[in-house]
């Protein structure tokens, strides 16, 4: 049952467990120095060097009453308030926030002027711009952004976008080739077809259930190999002979195999024809062998031989190894044909 | 033909499986927990109260007057009290904006006080104490000293206040800790949890791609082909 469990779900997630495996992989390999926006990217703090008077906060505070943090900011000449009406937990998120002018307390809308020179600002080569825009959510390059954002395009060799929050002034991000490339792969590795930067979504969830289920099923055959012993390595043993007789006539053959090598690798590497659409899997059922020693049968065996034939000595040669017999009878009913 | 493939894909597996399957239980975790869950913001009040427009009684102009070379200066909440704070020569200062006194660092009342109001749901205390030194691994390389808040529950759910600056630095809880630990193991990365390209993981991501090619080529000869396996196999 787990067997074909395993089959079939590798059907549905093949494709998907190969996906992973190599964006995985990808992802590793990625610079994420660069992909954060690398050597051109700099973070400069705020200083204040205040002479003429501030706005008093009392102010403030009446002519915006839904303020819930005020910080002091210089941008470039301009001495302004930060005021924050509301605030999620990350930044990407929704906020409500906007700059005054600290000393009249007028609302600064930041222009493209200013945004290009806090873009530049925070730009460490030397490059033209090549556009600049005002950017609304969704953003691309961006998924997760929901905030309104100015992006400056320069010219440089791995395609630098700058991207300025449009209400804050503050630099979002440095988005170029190495972080376009790595969101590519973070799409693929997280199913986030539908681009909402996230990977708690129905897909992947539904994959994760069915590739662990595959993992299972693989795990419990690979005990039930183990405890059979299937894991032989048959390199370092000795020579043992086989003797295989056919009852369809054929002359008898003596064939020299490894101890420890399965009598169906054994047949085969000998070109003595056995039939098997499963390859040692102990699944199709069809490699049956006759031996009058009645050796321990295996729980393939039991599953695709009848009672009667197990104890009158039938066994799949896929199960046994060179070493449990010297002698087998490959019968005309063993030697193509399918059977159960 | 068959044959070799089942032989690769077992062999192979008998090395990756073990990690196919913490690859897949790990990946299952994080995707089914919403990361935001994680990040603990189910615990926590969104946004602040509104600052009262008669708040402040020790005006800005005073204060630059008083720190000239006071930085990143920011008037907000510490628990019910509203407050500078700005940074001087490095060092956090909280001045209270009512009477302009310098507030001492938080005391542990204090910080339970203020743990407390940042969760939408009252919960019992379970343990506070001040870190100083060798931190625990769950707040990474945060500057220290730190309050760590303890509240009662299955969840075991810990704030951590500066002592400092009075604000939440880190929440953590036991969905956040398995989460820790379950990408650990999804990275092979048993130390810092940072490296995605160690030398474990790249190992076992190439034996895994080849034992998952073995595998679907068995599965393309099991379903396409009807396969006996004779001398040509």
């Amino acid at each position: 049952m787990f067997k074909v469990l395993h089959k079939w779900l590798a059907l549905l997630v093949f494709l998907q467990l190969l996906t992973w495996l190599l964006t995985g992989f990808l992802l590793g390999k990625v610079d994420h120095n660069l992909a954060s926006g690398g050597a051109n990217y700099i973070n400069h703090s705020n200083t204040n060097s205040q002479q003429t008077a501030l706005m008093s906060i009392n102010e403030v505070l009446q002519a915006y009453p839904l303020t819930q943090e005020i910080v002091l900011l210089r941008v470039f000449e301009q001495v302004v308030y930060k005021l924050t009406f509301s605030k999620s937990a990350h930044a990407y998120q929704k906020n409500e926030e906007v700059l005054i002018n600290a000393v009249d307390g007028s609302r600064i809308t930041l222009d493209k002027a200013t945004a290009i020179r806090l873009a530049m600002a925070s730009y460490q080569a030397q490059a033209k711009i090549l556009k600049t825009e005002l950017l609304h959510p969704p953003i691309e390059d961006l998924n997760q952004q929901k905030n309104a954002l100015w992006r400056i395009d320069v010219s440089d060799k791995i395609n630098t976008a700058i991207f300025i929050n449009a209400q804050t002034g503050l630099v979002v991000a440095h988005v170029n080739d190495e972080t376009r490339w790595r969101n590519l792969l973070m799409m693929l590795h997280f199913m986030d077809y539908t681009q909402q930067g996230s990977f708690n979504n129905l897909f992947i969830k539904s994959f994760a259930v069915l590739t662990l289920l595959q993992a299972l099923t693989g795990l419990y055959w690979l005990v039930n190999l183990l405890r059979a012993k299937q894991f032989q390595v048959k390199w370092f043993s000795k020579q043992t002979t086989l003797t295989v007789n056919h009852n369809s006539g054929q002359k008898n053959t003596v064939l020299h195999l490894k101890k420890r090598q399965t009598l169906l690798s054994g047949l085969v590497e000998n070109d003595v024809f056995i039939s098997s659409t499963c390859g040692g899997g102990g699944v199709c059922g069809q490699c049956r062998f006759w031996n009058k020693k009645l050796i321990k049968p295996s729980i393939s065996d039991i599953q695709h031989i009848s009672a009667a034939d197990i104890k009158s000595g039938y066994r799949l040669a896929c199960q046994h190894y060179a070493q449990e017999v010297s002698e087998i009878t490959l019968t005309s009913d063993t030697v193509g044909q399918t059977i159960k | 033909m068959i044959r070799i493939a089942r032989l690769y894909h077992r062999w192979l597996m008998l090395f990756v499986g073990i990690q196919f399957f913490v690859w897949s239980f790990s990946g299952l975790y994080m995707v089914m927990l919403n990361i935001h869950y994680i990040h603990g913001e189910d615990y926590l009040v969104s946004g602040q109260s509104v600052l009262p427009v008669d708040a402040v009684s020790y005006d800005i102009n005073a204060l630059l007057a008083r720190f000239p070379h006071a930085n990143s200066i920011r008037l907000g909440w510490l628990h019910d009290m509203v407050i500078y704070r700005f940074k001087l020569a490095g060092k956090d200062i909280m001045i209270d904006a009512s009477s302009g006194h310098i507030i001492p660092s938080i005391d542990q009342d204090l910080a339970e006080q203020i743990a407390s109001g940042y969760l939408h749901k009252s919960l019992p205390f379970s343990e506070t104490k001040l870190i100083t030194k060798s931190p625990p691994s769950e707040i990474g390389s945060r500057n220290l000293p730190l309050w760590q808040v303890e509240f009662e529950g299955l969840n075991s759910l810990t704030l951590y206040i500066s002592p400092l600056s009075g604000e939440l630095i880190s929440t953590r809880h036991n969905a956040w800790r398995g989460f820790d630990l379950l990408w650990r193991l999804h990275i092979m990365d048993y130390t810092e949890g940072e490296d995605i390209n160690n030398i474990l993981l790249n190992v076992f991501t190439i034996s895994g791609v080849l034992a998952l090619l073995a595998g679907i080529l068995l599965l393309y000869l099991r379903l396409f082909k009807n396969n006996c396996v004779d001398a040509s196999a």
